[in-house]
């Protein structure tokens, strides 16, 4: 059935590696004793880790150019991990590239596989409108009030950081006993739940 | 009695009295001493209690406080005898008794209070309220000299101040080289270049360096909790499934993956059935579009949703009555009014309606012409079937009526052969079942076999996999029972090291112990000296029997030779008055006992007199009632002169 609305979604996929490939090319100016730290650095950046820095590699590329190469190494990491492409898959969608880039591209994907396929998992399972990322918590003690001499009533701060698309949000509660056994019984209610799905 | 004076004296330090370092017997206790004691001790026990901790100057109003106090303390229940003199003209003995009652009396968990009295939260209140004393006490400080707004209180000690140094939790997840633990696996040469070369330490990964504690404690709290999770999973469901865990892994994956597939479908199928009903409620107005004008283009037919295709209808009309009215406006003059125009696409909208009913009918007719011509196709070929099948069974039959018309003609030849090629047969089927009964009896006392040991083996397995969750669920008990030992140990150890703080208690209980003791040997001895006692009274009774009899003996055989002989007589005189001489001197030696006995126990009661002050308490009272006669004599003046 053909569907007006919907993009082919080989396509897109296409387009981008060859963007890429091309953009590897761009790599081979790098010496090569920077190359394996600047794709490791590449990968820690889609890991969530620190990214790679452009004072570290400004006498080989200039500023325009060093967001190409970034680019280009990201899109095609990230594909090769998506499509799960083996080894020899690889080595055929860089045909094109000299064998020493090749063969590094090759190794540092093989050997950070598992990371960067978990970081792009998060990634899917956060498509909902807004998810946790993480929470915050604190204790305070309550010593006394402006009508009562002294309360001496625990009190929970919570801190969500909640992810709504791009911009992170901080939900702020204060819950005293009470309040945080019924969040608990909730979330408890949420976790069986999840392990529901799981088994 | 020091035991007892040490703790009492010790237990009134404790509830805050004064007590000098060099005080320590009740001897020593001074009146004003007693007094204060006491009433403190009056006023723990009960609080309502409003009696003066020091006595009055006055006389009489002493004797009134001795009086209340004494009152009090019947009141508690105090057993012996008790009065204002107690107090006032004090004794050792009743003061001690008087006093060990009283701390007797005291509320035990005030004597602990005092020495350890905090619970947790007394001690966290306490320490907080001094960290606030603390702050508010010092000084203010520019915020410039506080690194991270944390100040500096001696080289060990600091605080915070402010909210400068705080940042959020926030965790990034952190690569931590795994398998180097078991060095027996290899780990692959790239990894190892990577682990060596490539990866960043922990405290390098996150992007600000603050996070590197949340990641660090986010990591271990996941792994932490994915293990338990997998354990009790195992636990519970894992090993009823007796697979090994990969092949169990391996299976939930498989039937996780397969859910999600299910469900992906369905919700698809779902979602092109209400595309299709929304595209089945627009297709007529769609062929009703495509008659209308040939603007719209053929590739908008199929899907989409009833909004898009109303939109593309008003588009298109919108279109066409442009292009019409600018037709108009190029073409005939602009004599055309209102009312014709409307005129003419009503009429042109009728023509439209008319052509749509016709076209709409044709379809419907077509429609059902196409049914009937399906179910038509259908009870055709369901004949043909029919017709088929009967063909196939006339051709049956008349293969078998050939066959037995040719054997006909030779009939008799041909009934013998047939009955030897049936007997034959019979024969050959005996055999054969013979044969098969031969074989079959071997396999099936294998196949019984068999069965039974995989039963066997089934209920051992079974039996086994039980052994296994008992010997786990005892392995968790025992751990849960050591870490509950461990605590309970720790908790004592540090009990233990609070108590040896307090010397007291074990010198106490040393104390207690010797007394014990010493109480034992004084008992052991007390009987030893009782045993002597009874074996000399028994020697005696022995002795004085002994005695009796011999002199009974000698003066029986002395007086009968006295009538015969006078000197004889003279014995006899002399032995009566020697045995009645010894008499005298043995009551005279029981008497002096007795009188010694005597003595001693006077002595006993001069010693314990002498102890009551009972001189220093006569000329205390003396002196009270001359100072009493005086304030009456004062008294009576002031009246008097009133």
């Amino acid at each position: 059935m053909f569907q007006p609305n919907q993009r082919d979604p080989t396509m897109p996929v296409l387009v981008n590696m060859a963007a890429s490939v091309d953009g590897l090319k761009l790599l081979e100016k790098c010496p090569s004793e920077k190359l394996d730290s600047l794709l490791h650095e590449v990968i820690d950046g889609i890991c969530g880790h620190c990214r790679p820095r452009l004072q570290d590699y400004s006498r080989v590329w200039t500023g325009e150019v060093w967001f190409q190469v970034l680019d280009a190494c990201q899109t095609w990491i990230k594909n090769a991990v998506k499509n799960g492409l083996t080894k020899d898959g690889m080595e055929k969608d860089l045909e094109n590239l000299p064998a020493e880039i090749q063969r590094r591209l090759v190794e540092c994907v093989t050997v950070r596989r598992g990371d960067i396929r978990a970081s792009l998992l998060a990634d899917t399972a956060a498509i909902s409108q807004a998810h946790l990322k993480d929470f915050d918590w604190k204790l305070k003690l309550a010593l006394s009030s402006d009508k009562i001499a002294s309360v001496q009533e625990p009190l929970l701060n919570v801190d969500f950081n909640v992810q709504e698309g791009d911009h992170n949000k901080t939900v702020s509660l204060e819950m005293d006993r009470q309040e945080l056994n019924k969040l608990i019984a909730s979330l408890e209610t949420a976790n069986k739940a999840v392990l529901q799905m799981k088994t | 009695m020091e035991e007892v004076d040490n703790i009492i004296i010790h237990t009134f330090r404790q509830i805050g009295c004064d007590i000098e370092e060099d005080v320590v017997s009740l001897r020593q206790f001074s009146t004003e001493l007693i007094i204060k004691a006491t009433v403190r001790c009056l006023k723990i026990i009960d609080d309502s209690t409003s009696l003066p901790l020091t006595l009055p100057p006055g006389m009489s109003a002493r004797f009134r406080m001795g009086t209340d106090l004494a009152n009090a303390l019947v009141s508690l229940g105090y057993k012996g005898e008790m009065g204002y003199q107690t107090f006032l003209y004090s004794n050792e003995a009743d003061i001690r008794r008087v006093l060990m009652f009283l701390v007797e009396k005291l509320p035990k968990d005030t004597a602990v209070t005092s020495d350890e009295p905090l619970g947790k939260s007394a001690l966290l209140s306490r320490s907080i309220a001094a960290c606030i004393a603390d702050q508010i006490q010092t000084p203010w400080l520019p915020p410039c000299c506080k690194k991270r707004g944390i100040r500096w209180r001696t080289p060990k000690q600091w605080n915070r101040e402010g909210a400068s140094g705080a940042h959020l939790y926030h965790s990034v997840a952190v690569t931590v080289p795994s398998g180097l633990d078991d060095l027996s696996r290899k780990i692959p040469k790239e990894v190892k270049s990577y682990y060596s070369k490539a990866l960043p330490l922990v405290s390098q990964q996150p992007p600000r360096h603050e996070d590197t504690a949340a990641s660090l404690l986010e990591t271990n709290a996941a792994e932490v909790t994915a293990a338990q999770e997998w354990e009790t999973e195992w636990n519970s469901v894992g090993l009823q499934s007796r697979l090994t865990q990969q092949e169990y892994k391996a299976r939930k994956k498989e039937r996780l993956q397969k859910k999600i597939a299910t469900q992906l479908q369905q919700d698809v199928q779902k979602a092109e059935a209400g595309g299709v009903t929304a595209a089945g409620g627009a297709a007529d107005l769609l062929q009703f579009l495509s008659n209308f004008s040939d603007k719209t283009p053929g590739k908008q037919q199929g899907k989409g949703s009833r909004f898009t295709h109303t939109s593309k209808l008003q588009f298109a009309q919108d279109d066409d009555k442009a292009i019409s009215q600018m037709g108009i406006g190029e073409g005939v003059p602009k004599a055309d009014t209102e009312e014709e125009q409307r005129q003419k696409r009503e009429d042109e909208q009728q023509g439209l309606r008319d052509q749509l009913t016709q076209l709409t009918n044709q379809m419907d007719g077509l429609e059902l012409d196409m049914k009937k011509f399906t179910a038509g196709i259908q009870q055709m070929e369901e004949q043909k079937n029919l017709e088929e099948r009967s063909s196939e069974e006339k051709n049956d039959a008349y293969r078998v009526k050939k066959r037995t018309m040719d054997l006909l003609p030779d009939a008799e030849n041909n009934i013998a052969k047939l009955q030897g090629v049936v007997e034959s047969s019979a024969q050959r089927l005996v055999s054969l079942a013979k044969q098969w009964e031969k074989h079959r009896a071997p396999l099936i006392d294998e196949y019984r076999t068999l069965k039974e040991q995989n039963a066997n083996k089934e209920s051992e397995s079974l039996k086994k996999l039980e052994d296994i969750q008992e010997l786990r669920d005892r392995m968790k008990e025992v751990v849960d029972e050591t870490r509950g030992k461990e605590e309970l140990h720790k908790q004592l150890v540090s009990e233990y090291e609070r108590m040896t703080k307090d010397v007291n208690r074990s010198a106490y209980t040393r104390r207690i112990l010797e007394i014990v003791a010493n109480i034992k040997k004084q008992k052991h001895e007390i009987q030893k000296v009782l045993v002597d006692t009874k074996t000399l009274q028994k020697e005696i009774n022995h002795m004085s029997g002994k005695l009796d009899r011999t002199f009974t003996v000698t003066d029986e055989l002395i007086f009968k030779d006295a009538r015969k002989d006078e000197s004889v007589r003279k014995a006899y005189k002399y032995l009566a008055a020697l045995h009645e001489n010894f008499d005298q001197l043995i009551k005279t030696v029981e008497d002096t006992g007795s009188i010694v006995r005597e003595i001693r126990d006077l002595e006993d009661q001069i010693e314990t007199e002498s102890n009551k002050k009972t001189i220093a308490n006569l000329q205390k009272i003396t002196a009270d009632y001359k100072e009493m006669k005086k304030e009456n004599a004062t008294l009576i003046a002031k009246v008097k002169g009133k």
